[in-house]
């Protein structure tokens, strides 16, 4: 009864840190649209703010306090705000979901960077060695000081919220940003007092917690994850639901931790991860008894998803095998070993393109279900390519199930039910012992998987360099596979059940089974990059968790998530040692990796449609050059030539090829004059030939765009004026 | 034939919409109008499965649709355009068209159907250019023809002429009198007066969520709750 009652007490304590933590959440996703992925990231970074000043400089606790929750968190609340969340204004929910993962990968980095990973740093509990004895339990007196903040916290939101001005204009914001501006008060200003309480709030969450364990990046990054649950109990709006969510999660969590021990020795290794997974449970489980997100209507966007062509497809596929086939040779097997990841990781980058870059459902599972892929491939073992078949076929299946509870959901939700199967399976499905299916003993990760290296009608593929190419081959049969979809009618739905899913509702087309559709189709994709990864190097469990695939997202979303020229990116830069080669040659920049990549994402805001999008207009020039075209042709074959007879060694070999492809950029360029390339390439009137940037801006004519009679006739035949004739004539008279 | 029978909407503590009854039969232009508010765009809501009535019918050909996904009633032959455009800005014209093309009801294949609406329509010029870029008046044109190639028994309009030009109405109101000839209902909800009064065999009144009148044109124009709560005594002298 004792112990009940401790654990009792201990569960509403973490609840409370969890409460104190989701009420961040919400507010800043009430008042300003933003899910802030990166509120336990924050947290984590505060908590070793404080012990900085507190432990390791010595100043005292108050003045830690003041200094961490006062001055550094909210400053860090407004400089978010100002800098990076103000430019999302009429981006997608990707767009802004993306930024705030950028912004965890970020913090990760940094704080791994400043405080490096290994060392020991005690944190102290409040009051520790005080405890209050009552009705014969003991409670530490920092589980009462948690319980303290949680009430101070939410009787301070409840005054802040109604009782002032600025919580009234706070709570306006949510509805209508620009109605709050026009009667007098500034939307930008509510915003940055949430953005401020926010961090404020998840650093106090990350300070209470991190006593309770050790001091370290990750687990307290994901531990304050927890705490999502918690927010969607509360259905993102209501503080109060939020706080009983937040008391169920830390009651469960502190019962099955604290009966755990109960169970019969042989059970306990299969329910600890089930125990780890709780959160991430309750969070399924509330996401599953929500009621159906009503359908959208269209809005304008920043974002389009452009339609690749035919020959950039057939280009970048050929480029990315016979790539692969020239450096093959060139590298040792033991940097082969290394770069043996890159097109695992770029079929997972290329699973992300149906579901999350065209139908534009958020799932954060697509590494999850590379995963199932991975295991598949390996337990069933068949070297040829039948076997990429079975993963795909088992990996497609599990996406399908996970999209069912899903199709009435979107936005943030989806995401959110998605992570919460990611940790799922990465804290307790991956990790079981072994179990037995039938009579036979199975088990998902038994340490690491066997590698089975690919076989093809006979021809053996072990050698390192051939499976680095055949790799490269499967990557470029699915790239082309992802533009025929793209190209296709079921292509189409997809956009259009991202854009406008109340008018493919009305006319006839069932959203539930295209998410259902695209949901299993990306996931046997992903369930090949999965095979891929695991017929390279022993697979491992944490390769397939969360924070492993949110770098492949956010790289994806920065090089554009509508572009098959992306996932190269993403192969490149996490699945092959290239940046940190690049960086380390110089100075430590290796350890500021995650945090630069970060940063990169952040920016996405300025540009959301990435960096294929900006690229698109160089290539095209290019290609429309022939004899520039040619000339690089030869270029880098001359280089490639110089390299293998070993006439030069890799780094004149990869300078040649960098000045190649610049070169050939600048000369399209210096050829095609800028004016006449853009209306011959894009033509004027954003024909979709995969143009991305709409023509002349009608209100910038004669401002930033000169006031030419050309362009004010090309603007009237896009506008279909021409044929009225007196447009035109008002034209010429005022140019 | 489409029938509404007793709807009622609350939202919160505010009703919507009181009791609503209307028929749109096929082959006719039926109208709907009603001051900013009056509850006309809730009513096509309910009416296409995108909300749910606090109470009564919809009937799609005596069958009852109400709890039916919107999906499902749309194959069941109910099709409409929304008052904010809903094209899907990174497609082409075409291919907004081409969505929504049932291939099972046979015949003509997709691009020809899209083909042969983009036509009557006038709008077969911008079948390459993204929904995105086109002005709003040729959009709401290419939003009917979607409408119109899902081959609908009955279609709702709401308020496909604003935003058009005094000829582009004209125009239009030529396009729904083919369209009605051709066997379609049409529930048309509009604020250009003379427009509705022009094409519509039956118009229905509607004024904070209540149907206060419903009578032929000039039945209504004369009725004098109508004259008091909407038209105004000016414009139906205009009229």
């Amino acid at each position: 009864m004792d112990k009940f009652l401790s654990i009792t007490v201990g569960g509403f304590a973490t609840g409370a840190i969890y409460a104190v933590a989701a009420s961040g959440l919400v507010l800043t996703y009430a008042t300003t649209g933003t899910f802030n992925f990166a509120h336990g990231a924050i947290g984590m970074v505060a908590a070793f703010l404080y012990w900085q000043v507190h432990v390791a400089w010595g100043w005292s606790t108050p003045v830690s306090l003041v200094a961490v929750l006062l001055v550094a968190a909210p400053l860090f609340g407004v400089g978010l705000e100002r800098l990076i969340m103000r430019r999302l204004e009429g981006t997608s929910e990707t767009t802004r979901l993306v930024v705030t993962i950028s912004l965890l990968l970020g913090l990760l980095g940094f704080s791994v960077a400043m405080w490096a990973p290994g060392t020991n740093r005690p944190m102290r509990q409040f009051f520790q060695g005080n405890v209050l004895e009552l009705a014969g339990i003991r409670i530490p007196w920092h589980q009462l000081v948690s319980l303290a903040a949680a009430a101070a916290v939410a009787i301070g939101l409840r005054l802040l919220l109604y009782g002032t001005r600025r919580g009234i204009t706070m709570r306006a914001s949510v509805d209508n940003r620009s109605l709050v501006a026009l009667n007098g008060s500034r939307p930008e200003h509510s915003a940055m007092v949430s953005w401020a309480l926010g961090c404020s709030l998840a650093a106090l969450s990350g300070i209470l917690i991190a006593p309770t364990l050790t001091l370290s990046a990750v687990p307290l990054t994901l531990l304050i994850v927890n705490a999502y649950g918690a927010a969607i109990f509360g259905r993102l709006q209501s503080l109060p639901l939020t706080f009983v969510g937040a008391m169920v999660i830390g009651l469960a969590t502190s019962y099955g931790i604290g009966y755990l021990s109960s169970l019969p020795t042989d059970l306990q290794p299969y329910a600890r991860g089930l125990v780890d997974a709780l959160p991430a449970i309750v969070l399924l489980a509330v996401v599953w008894l929500l009621p159906a997100s009503r359908l959208a209507q269209v809005t304008r966007t920043r974002e389009i998803a452009a339609k690749p062509s035919w020959g950039g497809a057939i280009a970048l596929a050929v480029a990315s095998v016979v790539g692969s086939a020239m450096l093959a040779p060139l590298l040792t097997t033991g940097e082969l070993v290394s770069i043996g990841r890159l097109w695992g990781i770029a079929i997972v980058g290329l699973s992300m393109i149906p579901v999350i870059g065209l139908s534009g459902q958020l799932s954060l599972s697509q590494l999850t279900f590379a995963g199932f892929g991975a295991v598949a491939y390996a337990h069933l073992g068949w070297a040829n390519p039948l076997g990429l078949v079975w993963a795909a076929l088992v990996a497609g299946v599990v996406a399908g199930l996970v999209a069912l509870p899903l199709v009435r959901l979107q936005g943030i939700y989806v995401a959110l039910a998605t992570a919460a199967f990611t940790v799922l399976c990465d804290r307790w499905l991956f990790p079981l012992p072994e179990f037995s299916i039938g009579s036979r003993p199975f088990q998902f990760f038994p340490g690491s998987l066997p590698v089975v290296r690919p076989h093809l009608l006979g021809i053996d593929l072990t050698s390192p360099t051939a499976s680095f190419v055949y790799a490269s081959v499967v990557f470029a049969l699915l790239a082309l596979l992802v533009v025929a979809i793209r190209r296709s009618a079921f292509g189409a739905r997809l956009i259009a059940i991202k854009e406008g899913p109340a008018a493919v509702a009305t006319a006839g087309i069932s959203v539930a089974a295209v998410k259902v559709g695209v949901f299993a189709l990306s996931g046997a994709i992903a369930g090949i990059g999965g095979a891929i990864l695991s017929s390279s190097s022993p697979a491992t469990v944490s390769q397939f968790d969360l924070v492993a695939g949110l770098p492949i997202l956010l790289v994806m979303v920065v090089g554009g998530i509508t572009s098959v020229g992306a996932p190269v990116f993403a192969g490149v830069f996490l699945g092959s040692p290239l940046p940190t080669k690049l960086m380390s040659g110089h100075f430590d920049l290796g350890r500021w990796q995650n945090a630069l990549i970060g940063l990169v994402g952040v920016s996405v805001g300025r540009n959301p449609n990435g960096v294929s999008a900006a690229l698109n207009p160089a290539g095209r020039r290019v290609k429309a050059d022939l004899p520039v075209a040619a000339a690089l042709i030869v270029a880098l074959g001359t280089a490639w030539g110089l390299r293998i007879t070993e006439t030069i060694s890799n780094g004149p070999y990869v300078a040649l090829t960098i000045a190649a492809l610049v070169g050939s950029v600048w000369l399209a360029r210096r050829r095609l004059p800028e004016a006449i390339s853009l209306a011959e390439l894009d033509s004027v009137r954003g024909v979709a030939s995969g143009a991305t940037a709409p023509m002349i801006e009608p209100e910038l004519l004669g401002l930033t765009v000169p006031y030419t009679p050309e362009a004010v006739a090309a603007l009237d035949e896009a506008l279909d004026l021409a044929s009225a004739g007196r447009r035109v004539e008002v034209s010429s008279a005022g140019g | 034939m489409l029938a509404v029978e007793d709807v009622s909407v609350r939202f919160g503590g505010q009703l919507a919409l009181q009791d609503v009854n209307l028929q749109a039969p096929v082959g006719e232009i039926t109208g709907l109008i009603g001051p900013n508010g009056a509850g006309k765009t809730t009513l096509f809501n309910v009416i296409t499965g995108l909300g749910s009535p606090t109470r009564g019918r919809v009937l799609l050909d005596d069958r009852d649709v109400t709890r039916i996904a919107p999906h499902r009633r749309a194959r069941l032959g109910l099709s409409r355009t929304f008052q904010q455009l809903q094209l899907v800005g990174s497609l082409s014209v075409r291919e907004n068209i081409e969505l929504v093309v049932r291939r099972d009801r046979g015949g003509e294949s997709a691009s020809a159907c899209a083909t042969r609406v983009m036509d009557l329509l006038g709008v077969a010029h911008l079948a390459d250019v993204l929904a995105h870029t086109i002005p709003t008046g040729q959009a709401r044109l290419v939003e009917l023809a979607r409408a119109l190639a899902s081959r609908p028994r009955l279609l709702l309009l709401d308020e496909p002429a604003s935003g058009q030009d005094p000829q582009e109405t004209d125009q239009f109101k030529e396009i729904l009198r083919t369209v009605a000839a051709d066997g379609v209902g049409i529930l048309l909800v509009e604020h250009d007066v003379p427009l509705v009064m022009g094409v519509c065999s039956r118009i229905h009144v509607l004024d904070y969520g209540r149907i206060i009148a419903s009578g032929s044109p000039s039945e209504v124009q004369s009725d004098p709750e109508v004259v008091a709560a909407y038209l105004g005594t000016t414009e139906v002298s205009d009229a």
